[in-house]
């Protein structure tokens, strides 16, 4: 598949800090790509560097096979993108801030505009210094998919919005998908990308920690098990692959590693299973085992 | 109403007061230390009574009643007497300002950007945000006083501390009297751009009214205008104490109304509805230099109205003011000297020096705009449409330039017109109008500064106002301080010869012109080359 963007090696110093070192991100056609990590990791300050609004201060960084830094005006040409912080021209209507994004940006569907003002229920006729922080955001998402991009993307979009708009976002960024754009979701909400996202990176403190599809990710990582058994399973609990052992009379709850599972399962058959639930990791418990671990090394 | 509504006051103030740290004290030391400077050098100018009251005869002239005091005293022209009647109204208009900007800064702003909503969930009164930032302006008010009425018996011999007191008192009365104002329309607007800019038109109707009172000898224009009652305290001369009244009395109903509004209004709100605007952008708005000039109609329609005031005030006093200067050779001083010219000519060379400082204002204000747009993310959003930067830029360029030229042809076409019917001289109205035009270069110059440090260091783009403010300063003063020649050559503004009284040279507009053109060329060169600021 061709590759739409491409960092290698992507570092980034304001004076002596670094806030990004030696990130890679690669995005190939019609993949959405999810870029994870809390608040200050580097996703922003990523972005900014694809788009060409920060410069590099190590790397490669190409999009479209072109340099970020100096071909951004070429490239933005076939990017929409979604501020973290939307900030628009205070007296400006809403409207008219759509309209002039669009336009400027180029390639902008009218009828598309329409409908997604219906979809994201916006008044386009107020003044966008009386909207809030979510109907800004409305405003650059309407403009970003009423526009006709190869690459779109978005830095935390719903944050200000409520779960029926981010509902819609998610909608509308399956079209996408179907259309068979690239998309690139920023986010420090774990569901969201888990949702839409083939592919995951993982940042912290302005380095890529984890990387891959999330069945990758969530090979690498345990899984959650509630049995019910007839008789006693707890010698299960000396078995050093089974983790956060739980028991509540015959009832169990614990987490095992992936490569345990099948002998885990004869011990719990042998034991005489009346229910069994298990379910994958959720992106969220990748996250914050990875967050726990680090902090256990650093001490 | 109860008295929870001021809770966290003083907590509050506490805080303002730390984040005004720096801002404040710089402008309370700059108002209060440049005026004890800048009277220090009186004996030396005026080192004889003989000459003082020469100086006194001008205040005779209409047009430096005008822009300077209503003339109390004159008959006996002491140094008091002359602080109070040309210094008085600048420095009263400077702390005018300074609580405007401050007041506006601490509450209406604080509303749009979203803080006050946080602060005003803690537990805090409803009223307390406006009541510590009314508290912390007649603070710095009445620190200006203090400065002033302390250290002005010990710049001149001879002044009194009576006279200090009313003067300093004076001062402070101004001040806090268009502090309050601002408070008020901070909290009728909906937006701090409104609310500075309300307050500012007021304060500019304030001295137009003493002016027209001061011409005329009219009282009751002098007060309609708070700048008035402060000089009718008449410091110096024949102090009165009866003005403090008024000023107490404005500024509690003042603050009473603002508190009264604050406590009733929703946060974010203001008095004025906003109506419904367009759902869709005319095709005017869709391109960059459109929306752009949208953005910045106000700002050149208020400056506009300025520059066609400026110049049809100098074509109106012209002849009355030549007239006055031809029996007292002595005001020659103050005038752009040269062989052959007539006195009116001298006199429009010298008002013209101000007319370029009214447009560099204007340019100044919408190049530094560009880093505010850069900051806010707003300059982001449109960068990432396709807009390459110099292109971004160009438009900046483009409105300060075509505007401060048309300000100075707006200027110069009401100065001009006004002059050649009085002295039935085309050839007269020509000259001035081709005077005002004549200053564009010195204009251009600053725009061509912000472009190079935009460029090249855009934080530090507000550096331009402080080359601005030096340089105006050295262009209102410096003659009065007589400042070695070397300083005021560097001004551009003394670049450009003193037409219409001097010859115009091309080479010094040449000059300047491709100064400014290599300064523009260099920042949009530099500016793809650096990191966006955000």
């Amino acid at each position: 598949m061709n590759e739409l963007v491409k960092l290698e090696g992507v570092s980034k110093y304001f004076g002596r800090h670094a806030a990004l070192e030696h990130v890679d991100l690669t995005i190939r056609e019609g993949e959405t790509v999810g870029f994870l990590g809390p608040n200050g990791s580097g996703k922003s300050t990523t972005i900014r560097v694809m788009l060409g609004l920060l410069k590099k201060s190590g790397g490669e960084v190409k999009l479209f096979g072109k340099d970020a830094w100096t071909e951004a005006v070429d490239i933005h040409k076939r990017v929409a993108y979604v501020p973290g912080d939307v900030n628009v021209w205070p007296n400006l209507t809403g409207g008219q801030v759509i309209d002039v994004l669009g336009k400027l940006h180029g390639d902008f569907n009218e009828e598309k505009r329409q409908q997604l003002i219906e979809r994201f229920q916006l008044d386009p006729r107020k003044k966008s210094k009386t909207y809030s922080k979510g109907n800004r955001q409305k405003l650059a998402l309407i403009t970003a998919f009423a526009s006709e991009a190869d690459l779109y993307i978005f830095d935390e979009p719903t944050s200000g919005l409520d779960p029926l708009m981010a509902s819609i976002f998610r909608e509308c960024v399956r079209e996408l998908q179907q259309e068979g754009k690239a998309v690139l979701l920023s986010s420090h909400i774990l569901a969201e990308v888990e949702e839409l996202c083939d592919r995951v990176s993982i940042i912290k403190e302005g380095k890529i920690i984890e990387s891959g599809t999330l069945e990758k990710l969530r090979h690498l990582t345990r899984i959650s098990i509630t049995a019910e058994t007839k008789q006693t399973a707890a010698s299960l609990a000396e078995r050093s692959d089974i983790h956060q052992w739980k028991a509540d009379g015959l009832k169990v709850h614990f987490y095992v590693d992936a490569e345990g599972l099948a002998p885990v399962m004869q011990e719990l058959a042998a034991a005489g299973v009346v229910s069994l639930e298990s379910r994958p990791p959720t992106l969220e418990e990748i996250f914050l085992r990875h967050y726990e671990s680090k902090a256990g090394e650093a001490r | 109403m109860n008295m929870s509504m001021f809770t966290g006051t003083g907590r509050l103030f506490r805080v303002m007061l730390r984040k005004e740290r720096v801002r404040l004290p710089i402008w309370i030391v700059s108002i209060s230390v440049l005026f004890l400077l800048s009277i220090l050098s009186f004996p030396e100018t005026y080192p004889t009574q003989e000459d003082r009251q020469g100086r006194a005869l001008l205040l005779e002239s209409p047009a430096l009643r005008a822009m300077a005091g209503p003339g109390y005293g004159l008959e006996n022209y002491t140094f008091g007497a002359m602080i109070t009647n040309e210094m008085f109204l600048y420095v009263a208009v400077a702390a005018a300002f300074m609580s405007i900007f401050m007041i506006v800064r601490n509450t209406r702003a604080e509303e749009e950007s979203g803080l006050s909503e946080l602060v005003k969930a803690g537990v805090v009164g409803r009223v307390s945000m406006s009541t510590a930032a009314f508290l912390l302006m007649v603070l710095a008010n009445l620190f200006i006083a203090i400065i002033i009425i302390s250290g002005m018996p010990y710049t001149i011999e001879g002044l009194s501390w009576e006279g200090s007191l009313v003067f300093g008192l004076g001062v402070a009365g101004v001040g806090i009297m268009f502090g309050s104002i601002s408070l008020l329309m901070a909290q009728v607007s909906e937006s701090a751009g409104a609310a500075s800019g309300i307050s500012s038109a007021l304060l500019g109707l304030a001295f137009l009214f003493r002016a027209v009172g001061d011409v005329a000898s009219v009282d009751a224009w002098r007060w309609l205008s708070p700048i008035g009652w402060g000089q009718a305290m008449r410091a110096f001369v024949d102090e009165r104490w009866w003005p403090l009244g008024l000023f107490a009395g404005g500024i509690i109903l003042l603050a009473v109304a603002a508190v009264y509004i604050d406590y009733r209004r929703d946060d974010g709100a203001g008095v004025l509805r906003v109506q419904g605007g367009k759902a869709r952008a005319g095709g005017g708005l869709t391109h960059l230099l459109g929306l752009q000039s949208f953005l910045f109609r106000w700002v050149f329609l208020s400056w506009a109205a300025g520059a066609a005031l400026y110049g049809v005030a100098m074509g109106a006093i012209s002849e009355e003011a030549a007239d006055f200067f031809a029996d007292n050779p002595i005001g020659e001083d103050f005038l752009v000297q040269a062989e052959g010219a007539t006195l009116a000519e001298s006199l429009f060379a010298t008002y013209m020096a101000f007319l370029a400082m009214l447009a560099a204002g204007y340019a100044l204000q919408v190049m530094t705009k560009m880093i505010r747009e850069e900051k806010s993310g707003r300059g982001e959003i449109l960068l990432v449409q396709s807009v390459p930067r110099p292109r971004w830029m160009l438009d900046y360029l483009l409105i300060s330039c075509v505007g401060s030229f048309m300000l100075l042809v707006i200027s110069g076409i009401g100065a001009g017109a006004l002059y050649g019917y009085y002295t039935e001289s085309a050839d007269g109205a020509w000259k001035v109008f081709f005077a005002a035009i004549a200053q564009t270069p010195a204009v251009w110059i600053f725009i061509g500064l912000a472009a190079l440090l935009m460029g090249l260091w855009p934080k530090a783009l507000s550096l331009v106002w402080l080359v601005y403010t030096a340089f105006t300063l050295i262009g209102l003063i410096g003659p009065l301080l007589q400042l070695p020649d070397w300083v005021s050559d560097i001004s551009p503004y003394a670049q450009i010869p003193g037409v219409p009284a001097e010859e115009w040279t091309l080479w010094s507009t040449v000059i300047l012109l491709a100064i400014f053109a290599v300064f523009t060329a260099v920042g949009m060169y530099m500016i793809r080359k650096r990191d966006l600021v955000i």
